[in-house]
Parts: C-alpha cells; sequence; structure tokens
C-alpha cells in the first residue's frame, strides 16, 4: 500500500498518508486542524486546495465544489484522497 | 378541513449507492418503489406508500417538504387560500408524477424552500393487522424509526414562512428564539400535530434545510441508534443529549450525502391553546443542548 507524504499550509508542516485514507482524516489524526462539517461531501466546510500533485476527488455536492473551483485546484477534505505527495493549503480560523 | 401531518420529505443525494444503502439499512426504512433516479421509502409504522424519497442529484439537499391534507377539497381551498395570502408561486403537481401519489398543490414559502399538500396517495399499511396486532413487524433493520417526524428548514425570512403557516393553514407556535432585544425570530418551532414541532424554520442559508427528524420511542432506542452510527461510520454531529428547546432527546448525524438527519423523541404534548414559550439568545446554549450549554459551532453553520 502506498504512503503519501502530504505538506500543509500554512502549517508549513509534512505529515504521512496511507493510499485510500481522506485528506481529512489525515490531517485529524496529525492534528491539523481543518474544519469537520458533514464528511459527506455536502456542505463545503472542509474545503482545501490542492497546490501540487495528484488527488481523487470522490464524490461531492457540485454547489459546494463548482467545476470551476475543481480547475483551480480545490478539493473537499472529508472526500479527496492523495494519489502522490501533495501540498495542499486550508483556511484556518 | 385541515393539514394532518408532514407527509413527506425529498432529499437529493450525490452519494447515491451510499445513501440508498444507508436510508435503508442503518436508518432503516422500508423501500416501497424506484425508477432510475429515485428510491421511495417509508418508514415502518406508516401506512401511506413514502414519506422519503431519494433523489440522485449533483448536489445535496431538500428539493421539496410535503403536508397531507384531510379531503381532496383542501386542495382547491387552500390553492385560493394561498393566492389570496399573496404567496406568488402556486402550482398543481398532476397525479401519477411520482410513484403512488395524486394530485398536488405546490407552493414556494418566504425561506425559499418548496412546499406540497396532497390527499391521495396509495395506503400500504404498516405490516400489522387492524385486529388485535402486536406492537411491530418482523423484519424491522437498523434504527427502524416508526414514522417521520419533522424538519428544520432555513432561510431569511423565517417570520414570512412561520407567519404563513400559521395564518394560512392554522400551525401554532410551541417555541421560538428571538435576539435579545426580543425583536427578531432566530427560529421558531411550529406545530399542527400534538408534538412541539412538525415544522421548524431557522435563520440561515435560503432554501436549505437543516435536518430531517424521524421518531424513536425512547431513550434505550435512541442509544441503540447511536451505537448503529458507530458501528457503521455514521458522522455524528452532535448527541446523544437533550434539547432545552421541545425537551426531546436527540441525536444529530448526517447521510452519507451530507444530508443532516435526527433521532427524536420524548418532547410534550402540544395544544391549540399552549402558550408559546420564548427562549433568548443569551441562553441558546441550553436550548439547543442543555446538556452541554453549548452549540457547536458545525451545528449552527453546516447545511445542505
Amino acid at each position: 500500500m502506498s504512503q503519501y507524504q502530504i505538506h500543509v499550509q500554512p502549517d508549513n508542516r509534512t505529515i504521512e498518508g496511507k493510499e485510500g485514507q481522506t485528506i481529512l482524516d489525515i490531517a485529524s489524526r496529525n492534528g491539523v486542524k481543518i474544519k469537520v462539517g458533514c464528511k459527506g461531501g455536502g456542505c463545503g466546510i472542509c474545503k482545501i486546495k490542492v497546490l501540487e500533485g495528484e488527488v481523487e476527488r470522490g464524490i461531492s455536492s457540485r454547489s459546494v465544489l463548482s467545476l470551476e473551483e475543481i480547475e483551480q485546484g480545490y478539493a473537499l477534505s472529508c472526500k479527496a484522497e492523495p494519489k502522490s505527495d501533495i501540498v495542499i493549503t486550508y483556511e484556518k480560523k | 378541513m385541515a393539514i394532518m401531518r408532514l407527509g413527506r420529505v425529498q432529499l437529493r443525494c450525490p452519494n447515491w449507492e451510499k445513501s440508498v444503502h444507508y436510508y435503508k439499512n442503518v436508518l432503516g426504512l422500508i423501500e416501497t418503489a424506484r425508477d432510475e433516479n429515485h428510491v421511495y421509502l417509508k418508514a415502518w409504522d406508516e401506512r401511506d406508500h413514502h414519506s422519503v424519497i431519494l433523489e440522485k442529484a449533483d448536489s445535496a439537499g431538500l428539493d421539496h417538504l410535503a403536508f397531507k391534507v384531510e379531503n381532496a377539497e383542501d386542495l382547491d381551498y387552500y390553492e385560493k387560500k394561498l393566492i389570496e395570502y399573496g404567496v406568488q408561486e402556486v402550482d398543481r403537481i398532476p397525479a401519477g408524477y411520482r410513484i403512488a401519489e395524486g394530485e398536488a398543490v405546490r407552493f414556494r414559502v418566504p425561506t425559499g424552500q418548496l412546499v406540497e399538500l396532497y390527499h391521495e396517495i396509495e395506503v400500504v399499511g404498516n405490516g400489522l393487522p387492524l385486529v388485535n396486532p402486536d406492537p411491530w413487524p418482523d423484519g424491522l433493520v437498523g434504527m427502524a424509526p416508526p414514522r417521520l417526524d419533522h424538519l428544520l428548514i432555513a432561510g431569511d425570512d423565517v417570520e414570512g414562512t412561520s407567519n404563513l403557516f400559521m395564518d394560512v393553514f392554522g400551525f401554532n407556535m410551541a417555541e421560538r428564539l428571538v435576539t435579545e432585544e426580543g425583536e427578531e425570530y432566530i427560529a421558531t418551532w411550529l406545530f399542527k400535530t400534538n408534538t412541539p414541532h412538525d415544522l421548524a424554520v431557522i435563520k440561515g442559508p435560503q432554501g436549505k434545510v437543516h435536518h430531517v427528524g424521524f421518531w424513536l420511542d425512547d431513550w434505550n432506542e435512541i442509544r441503540k441508534a447511536a451505537d448503529l452510527m458507530a458501528k457503521n461510520d455514521v458522522m455524528i454531529d452532535a448527541g446523544p443529549t437533550r434539547h432545552g428547546i421541545t425537551r426531546g432527546l436527540t441525536i444529530y448525524f448526517f447521510d452519507p450525502s451530507g444530508n443532516r438527519n435526527e433521532v427524536y423523541t420524548g418532547g410534550y404534548m402540544c395544544y391549540p391553546d399552549s402558550p408559546t414559550v420564548t427562549w433568548t439568545t443569551a441562553d441558546i446554549g441550553r436550548g439547543i443542548f442543555y446538556f452541554e450549554g453549548e452549540v457547536n459551532e458545525r451545528f449552527t453553520t453546516v447545511f445542505s
């Protein structure tokens, strides 16, 4: 099973996750405080931007993650899984 | 001549297969029909053909909610009354538009949701005889709520939607949450049956739904529901806990598409002459989650 490195901004930390885990789960386990919403891809609270690398976005609501946003690199971390080493950023509140 | 009950909700589910599996096997509703893009479900103790329709869709959320009226003539009566009240989008949905349903009157409320009134729907029964029945039928799975109970809808004009239901349909207000100055409604709990809410309305994103609530019979059932959520990796939002508002016992959780569900029990009896209980925002924590005394951020910010 593949292991992937996730570099997180603005925390400036690198965490590690396994293939098949969502970015939100990996972040939570490593103390990266991305906000947790419905965990069903329906609310958009856990939105992140993928700056580098590949992710599988999974199924989510178009109303909270538009095709345009996907093109810009956004993803819902509760559904997205890394498919390579990646660099992400999220809004800290 | 009146609305009898909340009869139906139609929920949109992007995560289709998992959502259908969840509503049937984890929540424990019974499938009564399906077509290419919909699955029709009922709670076990309901006698009508369906109370929940799942819709395969791009986005989560509520397609519409519907109330069952006592007589077929009520459709004409309320259609006229809605138009006289100044409701703009009043339409008819023809019989057979959805499986097992007769004609419906459809309108939009000030908070943006589509609401339907209907009388005719195929009756399939609750699996028990009408003479000397046992208390429940065999073969129930999951949390197995006996019935759909209520829903909480969001939007800007809480007062407008609340007044419409009270003025046109004779709903009563069991409870309300108001600003410190008491001038503006943050939320209202409205009833037409004898429970503290058949419909609740909260200030929030226009046209959205906060949750759909299903009845369970007691606190032990709520605990068992929590076990089932943990066992099936269901995302729990809050609870098990108690509401100050309605005094209900509750768990909030999400379906696999991100629509919030609730299992609910308790509360108290309401009558048309019951006074309205008022909560102020100063005590919102106890009002919403009585034990915790505070509301988690997700509960007030996540809608679908």
